[in-house]
C-alpha cells in the first residue's frame, strides 16, 4: 500500500485508507465489540499547538478537496457534507480562535 | 460579526445566546445608567474582535448570568437547577464556560502558571480572557466613574493588578497578548479616575448606591380596586372593573403584588404579611419586575396606575416594550420619600405592547437599605379583554396571582418562565 498520504492533513486519514485498500481489491471488516479512541476527553492549552492546524481551513478543506480528487468523489457527497458541517464542531472541542479577528499586540 | 469573518451559523448561535442574555438581564442597569446588557454585548464585542470562538462569545454574553442573572422565580438557591435551564437554552459547552467564569478564583489560575500553564484546561483558559474582556469593558466604557466609590474602584484596580500576572500569561500563551497589554492601560486610566471626583447621582439614573441592602416590599394581595374608590382620569373605578370614563366603559385589571417577581441578583421571599426582596450589596442598580402576561390578550389604549410609598431611598418605576429590556413605552417616574403616598401612571397607547413592569430602588445615602411599599398595581383598558382561563363572571378582572401560598405562587412564576 506504501506511505500515508501527506496531503491529506488532519482529517479522513482512515477514509483515505479504506478507499485505498478496496482499491487494491481488499476487505474491511469491523469487530463489534473493539472500542477505538484517538481524541482526548479533556483539551489543555498544550493541546492548542496541535489541533490549531489540524482543525483549521488551511488543512481542512484543501485535504477534503485532494479526497475528492484522487478518488474521484463527488463534492456533493454525503462524505464532504458531514464534514463541513463537523468542521465548527471540530474547532470548538478546543475552543479554536476564528482565523480572521484580531486584536494589535502591545506596542 | 459577519465583517470579522463569523460564518451565519455562528452569528446565529451568537444571537440565540443574546436573547438569553437579554431575558436574564431585564430591567437590569449599571450603576452609570447604562442597560446591563449593553456591559454584556461590550465585553463580547471584546472577545469577537479578539477572534475567540463562537461558543466563547456567547458564553461572555452571559458571564454575569449566575451572579446577576434574573432566573425563573425560586431558583436563587439552586445553582443545578439554573445550571440545567441555561444548558438547555444554550448548549453544554457554553454553559460549562459560564460557570467556569463563575468560579474563577486567582489561586485556581496561580496553580497553573507560570509553570504549569500546559495542562491548563482550555475552557478555564478561556474564562480567564472572558475576565480580562470584562476588565476591560467596565473602564473603557466609563463605567468605573460610577462605581460604588472611589474606594470602590481603587480596589477592583488592585485586584486585577493581583490578577495580571495570570492575565498575562494567559493571554500570551492563546495568542492574545494584545487584551492584557489593553486592560493595563485601561486599569492604568482608571487609576487617575480614583483621584477625581465621582460621578455620584441622587436619584433614578443620577443616584450613589452604597454597600448595604436595597429592601423592596410589597403588600401581598392587597386590591385597592377591592377596597379603596380612587380617580382615573376623572373617573372612579370599583370592584367590579367595568367604570365609567368619559361615557365609555374602562376595564380594571389588577395585577396582585404576588407577582412580583425576583430582584436580580438578589432573592424574593413570600410570605403571609407580603413580598420581601433583598438585592445583593453590589454597585449596581437591581430592579423587580412584574410580569403581566395574563394581559397579552388585551388590546388598545390603557393607564397602568401604580400606588405606593417610598419610606426610605428612592425608586424609579418603569414599563418596558414587550420583548425588550432597553425600551420605555412611558417615560419613567421615581418616587422619594418626599413625594408621600402617590399613584403614578402611565398612559400606554397600545397595551399589547407592554412588556414588563420594573422597579429600581436605591438607598438613602443617610439611612440605609431603601424600603418602598407597593400598594397596588392596575391596568385599566379602554376594551374589555378576551376571557382568560382565570375570569371570572362577576369581575372582568384578570388575576396575574397564583395562590395566595408563597410556594403557590413561586410555582406559578417558574411555570411562566418555562413556557
Amino acid at each position: 500500500m506504501g506511505l500515508f498520504d501527506e496531503r491529506i492533513l488532519g482529517a479522513a486519514e482512515h477514509i483515505d485508507l479504506a478507499l485505498h485498500l478496496r482499491a487494491l481489491g481488499g476487505r474491511g471488516f469491523a469487530d463489534p465489540e473493539a472500542v477505538v479512541s484517538y481524541l482526548p476527553s479533556a483539551y489543555t492549552v498544550a493541546d492548542l499547538d496541535t489541533y490549531t492546524p489540524r482543525w483549521s481551513e488551511a488543512w481542512h478543506f484543501p485535504t477534503m478537496r485532494h479526497i475528492a480528487g484522487k478518488w474521484n468523489l463527488s463534492p456533493s457527497s454525503p462524505l464532504f457534507h458531514d464534514y463541513r458541517s463537523s468542521f465548527a464542531e471540530l474547532r470548538e472541542r478546543c475552543l479554536l480562535r476564528t482565523e480572521v479577528g484580531s486584536v494589535p499586540e502591545p506596542r | 460579526m459577519e465583517a470579522l469573518g463569523y460564518p451565519l451559523e455562528a452569528r446565529v448561535r451568537i444571537r440565540d445566546a443574546y436573547m438569553v442574555a437579554a431575558s436574564l438581564s431585564t430591567g437590569a442597569f449599571r450603576a452609570s445608567g447604562r442597560t446591563f446588557i449593553a456591559h454584556l454585548v461590550g465585553t463580547a464585542s471584546i472577545m469577537a474582535a479578539f477572534g475567540a470562538n463562537p461558543a466563547v462569545i456567547a458564553a461572555t454574553l452571559l458571564h454575569a448570568a449566575y451572579a446577576h442573572g434574573r432566573f425563573p422565580d425560586g431558583f436563587s438557591e439552586n445553582i443545578p437547577a439554573m445550571r440545567r435551564w441555561l444548558e438547555r437554552r444554550v448548549g453544554g459547552p457554553v454553559e460549562d464556560l459560564v460557570y467556569q467564569y463563575s468560579r474563577l478564583q486567582l489561586e485556581q489560575v496561580e496553580s497553573y502558571t507560570p509553570g504549569n500553564l500546559e495542562s491548563m484546561p482550555i475552557p478555564l483558559a478561556n474564562a480567564v480572557l472572558i475576565r480580562i474582556a470584562n476588565g476591560i469593558e467596565d473602564r473603557i466604557a466609563g463605567d468605573d466613574r460610577y462605581f460604588d466609590s472611589a474606594k470602590w474602584l481603587s480596589e477592583s484596580n488592585a485586584q486585577i493588578e493581583r490578577w495580571m500576572p495570570c492575565f498575562t500569561a494567559v493571554a500570551g500563551r492563546l495568542v492574545a497578548s494584545g487584551m492584557a497589554a489593553i486592560l493595563r492601560e485601561t486599569v492604568a486610566a482608571a487609576r487617575v479616575d480614583v483621584t477625581q471626583r465621582s460621578l455620584r447621582p441622587v436619584r433614578p439614573l443620577n443616584y450613589s448606591i452604597e454597600a448595604g441592602s436595597t429592601e423592596l416590599r410589597g403588600l401581598n394581595g392587597r386590591n385597592l380596586l377591592a377596597d379603596h374608590t380612587h380617580e382615573t382620569n376623572g373617573a372612579g373605578a370599583s370592584a367590579e372593573g367595568a367604570t365609567q370614563n368619559g361615557g365609555g366603559s374602562r376595564y380594571a385589571c389588577s395585577i396582585n403584588l404576588d407577582a412580583i417577581a425576583s430582584l436580580n441578583g438578589g432573592s424574593v421571599s413570600c410570605d403571609a404579611e407580603g413580598i420581601t426582596i433583598v438585592a445583593d450589596p453590589q454597585p449596581w442598580a437591581y430592579s423587580a419586575r412584574l410580569l403581566p402576561k395574563e394581559i397579552q390578550k388585551a388590546r388598545g389604549r390603557a393607564t397602568i396606575e401604580i400606588s405606593l410609598l417610598a419610606e426610605r431611598g428612592s425608586m424609579g418605576i418603569a414599563v418596558l416594550e414587550r420583548g425588550s429590556s432597553v425600551h420605555h413605552l412611558a417615560p419613567e417616574q421615581s418616587v422619594n420619600t418626599a413625594t408621600e403616598h402617590l399613584t403614578v401612571r402611565f398612559e400606554i397607547a397600545a397595551i399589547e405592547e407592554a412588556g414588563e413592569i420594573i422597579f429600581r430602588a436605591w438607598p438613602s445615602q443617610h439611612e440605609g437599605p431603601a424600603r418602598v411599599c407597593v400598594h397596588s398595581v392596575n391596568v385599566l383598558l379602554d376594551a374589555a379583554p378576551a376571557p382568560t382561563i382565570n375570569e371570572t363572571a362577576e369581575a372582568r378582572s384578570i388575576a396575574i396571582a397564583g395562590p395566595a401560598d408563597a410556594a403557590g405562587t413561586l410555582g406559578k412564576l417558574k411555570s411562566w418562565f418555562l413556557r
